[in-house]
């Protein structure tokens, strides 16, 4: 069955030598649908992306383009779009040529492909450049024809490698809306390989989450943030704490639990999954989730950083563990060496089994 | 007080010209003494004795036999470039390709024979090509022919081992022109639908004319003025210009004659560089990328 747009790989292995690259990972883009890969570097998230485009191919396991195995098509078959990190404009082609080499190999006919050329120009606003060369272009400007060139065949899948990681943070926020008002007007499936989380999570339908070459988990960014399913992710996407002890009772899969940490202190959350009385846990909890309270948990104040809207407070449990938390502009801010007690609400108290 | 660190700490760049001058001049003063000074003699004499004349200028190209030398010169040398770019430019893509030990091994059979003395690899020819050599042994041995075939002292033999001289000359420019093509080039076009063919012809060769431009102009230039290698697997009938301007001098004692061969021959390779600076324009792509 063919599925225009749908992107997968099924139990892909890629090892280089002893390396093990990409471990067992099975992941589908639907259909016009934005999936970031997301990951520190040497986590698999390029060698997936260099799998889908054919550069690369798998140890074991396949690759399925539009429902079809593509596993071992070369890229020059495989008609999908790519944007690459550093700039690959031919420098020898004018820009109205280099968005039209794709429509060249594609035996378009050359009045045709200077028109088209000029419509994907105009579609990433860089209409009336096409006689320049990439060159004479800025950084940004030159990832937008690299786009237009992606796009001008209209390719129903789109592959980005870090595109905008060498534009400074202005220019990427503004590339970052303008890709993903085209990707939404083309209804094109993207894969998007990125290290910025926050890149990340304002551009993604879906987030798949990569360490180690192993997927970690694949969520919207809200499940992703709100229900990290592992300290990896908990701790990789947004800011956390981590606190140590051990379950005071056996505790089902989402339910309530309650961990005893090495000074007696109880922490409450929410068992991600199942925990047998005496197991060793961490509960992960974000800075934005810490409140004052008046039977909390007791933190001595380390230091405090004005940032403006907010104040950022670091504390010190009695049992070691470090932990910030957010107060409000406006709101009382303790002055370090002070003793506050803290509390979060346990739905928002992740427990996850293992840890130190 | 502090002062600011001395210009020769703080990089090139920012080098007064003075000091430029200072650290150029060893090198100057030996072009002055080493070649300007004896060619400017030599084209003095070719203008100015005994008189102020053209005359010597005139007799290279009213007498048929120096134009005949010019010309076979000429002819060689292009076919020499011809030889080295078909041969040298597979050789360069493959080492841009190598890593590791495999371009060792490439580099060091392309960069051996350049630190082998010239006379040593010319008298390799020779031994390949005489009457008894390598080659008439197999070309008898396999029954292509009974007798020995003439192979030394033919304008073919010359364009053979000149070209085998020269080659690395060629492997070397292309080589560092293809190496500075990043191979995200070729995996964009690859991702676009070019096929490996078409990608090599629409983005690797343009790309890589610079490099064809410089080890073309490199071989040309060297080929022009080559004087072992034609004079000893080259006979009297393929004389070149090298060969001619040393018998002017060392035979027949005429400065002023050898001095208008080498105004010749000098005009010729200014021209061709500047001919070649033009086309080489190519490379304003490469170099801001």
């Amino acid at each position: 069955m063919t599925r225009a747009g749908e992107v997968a790989v099924e139990a892909l292995r890629k090892t280089f030598g002893r390396v093990v690259a990409v471990d067992d990972v099975s992941l589908t883009a639907e259909p016009a649908e934005f999936l970031a890969l997301l990951g520190p570097s040497g986590s698999g998230k390029t060698t997936i992306l260099m799998t889908l485009a054919g550069f690369e191919h798998p140890t074991s396991g396949r690759v399925k383009l539009n429902g079809e195995d593509a596993t071992w098509w070369p890229a020059h078959r495989r008609n999908i779009g790519m944007v690459f990190q550093r700039t690959t404009l031919f420098p020898h082609m004018s820009v109205r040529d280099n968005v039209a080499f794709p429509l060249k190999m594609r035996g378009v006919p050359a009045r045709e492909r200077g028109a088209q050329a000029d419509e994907a120009l105009a579609t990433v606003r860089l209409a009336g450049y096409g006689d320049r060369l990439p060159n004479q272009l800025s950084g940004g400007q030159q990832q937008r024809v690299a786009l237009a060139r992606a796009i001008v065949y209209r390719p129903p899948i789109l592959l980005m490698d870090e595109p905008l990681s060498a534009l400074d943070k202005a220019l990427r926020e503004e590339m970052q809306l303008e890709i993903k008002r085209l990707q939404r007007a083309l209804g094109i499936t993207v894969v998007f390989v990125t290290h910025d989380q926050t890149e990340a999570l304002t551009m993604a339908d879906r987030i798949a989450v990569l360490d180690h070459g192993r997927l970690m988990q694949v969520g919207t960014p809200q499940a992703l943030y709100e229900s990290p399913e592992n300290p990896f992710v908990a701790g990789f996407i947004g800011e956390t704490a981590f606190l140590d002890g051990v379950a005071e009772r056996s505790a089902d899969p989402g339910g309530p639990a309650t961990l005893r940490a090495a000074d007696g202190s109880k922490l409450h959350g929410t068992a991600v999954a199942a925990l047998a009385t005496g197991d060793t846990a961490q509960l992960a909890v974000r800075p934005e989730r810490i409140r004052r309270a008046e039977d909390g948990l007791a933190a001595e104040v380390i230091e405090t950083f004005y940032v403006g809207a907010e104040t950022a407070c670091l504390l010190r449990t009695a049992f070691g563990a470090q932990l910030r938390m957010r107060i409000a502009a406006g709101a009382d801010v303790p002055a370090p060496g002070e003793t506050v007690r803290v509390a979060w609400d346990p739905a928002h108290g992740r427990i996850f089994r293992g840890g130190a | 007080m502090s002062r600011p660190p001395s210009a020769f700490f703080r990089g090139a760049r920012e080098m007064s010209p003075a000091l430029s001058l200072l650290l150029l001049l060893p090198f100057l003063v030996v072009l002055f003494i080493a070649f300007l000074l004896p060619v400017g003699v030599l084209l003095h004499e070719s203008l100015f004795v005994p008189a102020a004349t053209l005359e010597h200028y005139a007799r290279v190209f009213d007498e048929p036999v120096y134009l005949r030398v010019l010309w076979r010169t000429i002819r060689i040398a292009a076919l020499v470039t011809a030889i080295c770019l078909v041969l040298g430019y597979p050789l360069a893509v493959a080492m841009a390709r190598a890593r590791g030990v495999a371009l060792l091994l490439l580099a060091a059979c392309v960069m051996l024979p350049l630190w082998t003395s010239v006379l040593v690899r010319t008298y390799a020819w020779t031994v390949l090509m005489r009457r008894n050599g390598l080659i008439n042994d197999l070309l008898i041995g396999l029954g292509f022919t009974d007798a020995p075939v003439r192979l030394l002292y033919t304008e073919g033999a010359v364009v053979v081992a000149m070209a085998h001289v020269l080659l690395p000359f060629m492997v070397l420019p292309l080589w560092t022109a293809l190496r500075a093509i990043p191979t995200d080039y070729a995996r964009a076009a690859a991702i676009l639908g070019a096929r490996p063919l078409r990608s090599f012809v629409e983005v690797t060769l343009p790309l890589s004319l610079p490099g064809v431009a410089s080890g073309s102009l490199m071989v040309f230039l060297l080929a022009l003025g080559f004087f072992v290698t034609p004079a000893l697997v080259g006979g009297p009938q393929q004389m070149m210009i090298a060969t001619l301007i040393s018998q002017q001098v060392r035979e027949l004692l005429n400065w002023p004659f050898a001095g208008a061969l080498v105004g010749c021959l000098l005009l010729l390779t200014l021209v061709l560089v500047a001919f070649f600076n033009r086309a080489m324009r190519l490379d304003r792509f490469v170099a801001s990328s």
